[in-house]
């Protein structure tokens, strides 16, 4: 079980460690999109406009934020 | 060759025994080798003979062949969804869904081999009638009413049908199950205090050897969980947290033993396994709960700060990226939680379905079925090898994010 730390040098024992961090990352971008999706939507019932403007917006604007998002979190960190 | 050459007495002796210290490498097909394969080998298929026996209990098909071959011819009329439906209702025909769910989904009562099943408390309260205790067995198999409640497809409903009557002639009474609160001890809170005991009993005795045997070469239980302790310890929490490490070692490596011992515990097929526990969706929910909490609780301005107005970034930006980073905040434990649950059901239902497979093929023809069977078996012990792997790195991988997600929390501000 302490195998792969003695046995994989350090630098791969990182590397395998930094692909475990962007696991979880397309659910999180997928997340992000329904949920400015929905709060769009939601807002879009509440105001009670005809044509849903703010459904598009905002799930334009969480596309947009997952790509800020993955940008952010793949960058290097300081 | 090299076997022989193994089982030859002489060559087990010192001269041996020099060429290992020598440096020589060591035989690949040794004897002790080759057991160990062996013996891994028939466990696996013990493991899927007893999994073949559990599952197939009641739905082997009772009908010979001459009355499969009329089901088949039937099953290719125009009517054979409306037939095979009929049939699945009166609980003729094998359903491989039904199976597959509710071995992943949790019951009132614990089955054990054929009609046997370890009764379990049942714990409602209703908000009108109060607190009922009673076991699970007053159900019988949720075919009876008792105490006001019964059993309707796997969960507790209330009625007003006197107690002993047959679930088919007694009505639910919507209101009243309404305010029924379902507290039961069922099979997955049992399957949770049988690996919390083991769990305590495992480490309180490890605790005490460290004390007792300070400085001593490790024994017994100490030499299984030592190894472990010091992977959560280097490869988990020092890589991802950082200095700080030490104040979340106890949460680090109570979720890496817990998740790993009741995925363990999920694929062994018997009593005191067999339970789901990990692939439930409100014990991971639990799980990223707490790391969740912990990350918030302790995390630093520095981390606040990078949440509600990333450092060196353009205003307009902001105005995304905020919103962005504090979903992200619910987002990643909420993906902990799905991970952990997906990964630990799929991997069930794919073991199940392969067993199914041999009474889905045995239904329409014996021989298809025993020719399935033995294709079904060799998936099987290829997916519970795979499984046992899974078990492991499921336990690391939640582990691991756990540690990062508190990592980024705890971590010092950098000098830009």
């Amino acid at each position: 079980m302490s195998g792969p730390s003695r046995r994989v040098p350090k630098k791969a024992q990182e590397g395998y460690n930094s692909y475990l961090r962007f696991t979880g990352l397309g659910f999180t971008m997928i997340g992000i999109i329904l949920a400015f999706c929905f709060a769009g939507y939601w807002l879009d019932g509440v105001i009670g406009w005809k044509y849903p403007v703010l459904t598009i917006v905002l799930s334009l604007t969480g596309i947009a934020g997952s790509m800020v998002y993955l940008f952010k979190e793949t960058s290097t960190r300081k | 060759m090299k076997i022989l050459e193994e089982v030859d007495p002489p060559l087990r002796d010192e001269s041996y025994l020099r060429g290992r210290k020598q440096g020589y490498p060591p035989p690949v097909m040794s004897i002790p080798n080759l057991l160990r394969a062996a013996s891994l080998l028939i466990g696996s298929l013990l493991f899927g003979a007893a999994n073949a026996q559990h599952e197939g209990h009641g739905q082997v098909p009772q009908h010979d062949v001459v009355d499969s071959t009329v089901a088949a011819v039937v099953a290719a009329d125009t009517d054979a969804p409306k037939l095979a439906l009929e049939e699945a209702e009166h609980g003729g025909r094998f359903d491989a869904g039904k199976l597959i769910m509710g071995h992943i989904g949790d019951e009132h009562g614990w089955h054990l081999w054929g009609h046997t099943t370890l009764p379990l408390p049942i714990i409602v309260y209703n908000t009108e009638r109060g607190v009922s205790v009673f076991s699970s067995s007053h159900f019988d198999h949720g075919h009876k009413t008792y105490g006001g409640y019964m059993l309707h497809e796997g969960s507790i409903v209330a009625t007003k049908a006197e107690d002993g009557t047959d679930v088919h002639h007694a009505t639910i009474d919507e209101p009243l199950t309404k305010a029924t609160w379902d507290i039961s001890i069922t099979k997955n809170v049992m399957s949770l205090f049988i690996s919390l005991a083991i769990l305590l009993f495992v480490f309180i005795g490890v605790a005490k050897a460290y004390t007792r045997r300070a400085g001593q070469a490790p024994t017994g239980f100490q030499n299984l969980v030592e190894p472990i302790i010091l992977f959560v310890r280097d490869d988990v929490a020092k890589s991802a947290i950082g200095p700080k490490y030490m104040t979340f070692m106890p949460y680090l490596l109570t979720a890496f033993f817990f998740i790993f011992l009741n995925n363990l515990l999920g694929l062994v097929p018997f009593f005191p396994g067999g339970a789901n526990l990990t692939g439930n969706i409100a014990v991971t929910l639990v799980l990223a709960l707490i790391t969740f909490i912990i990350v918030t609780v302790k995390g630093n301005k520095h981390y606040w700060h990078h949440i509600l107005a990333m450092p060196g970034v353009p205003g307009w930006v902001l105005f995304i990226l905020t919103p962005v980073e504090i979903l992200g905040m619910f987002l990643k434990p909420f993906v902990l939680m799905i991970r952990l649950f997906a990964n630990i059901t799929a991997g069930h239902i794919i073991a199940l379905s392969f067993f199914s497979l041999i009474f889905v093929f045995g239904e329409t023809n014996a021989g298809a079925g025993y020719g399935v069977s033995v294709m079904s078996l060799a998936f099987t012990v290829f997916m519970t090898m795979l499984e046992l792997l899974v078990a492991f790195i499921q336990a690391y991988v939640f582990t691991f994010l756990s540690a990062m997600y508190i990592g980024a929390a705890v971590e010092e501000p950098h000098h830009h």
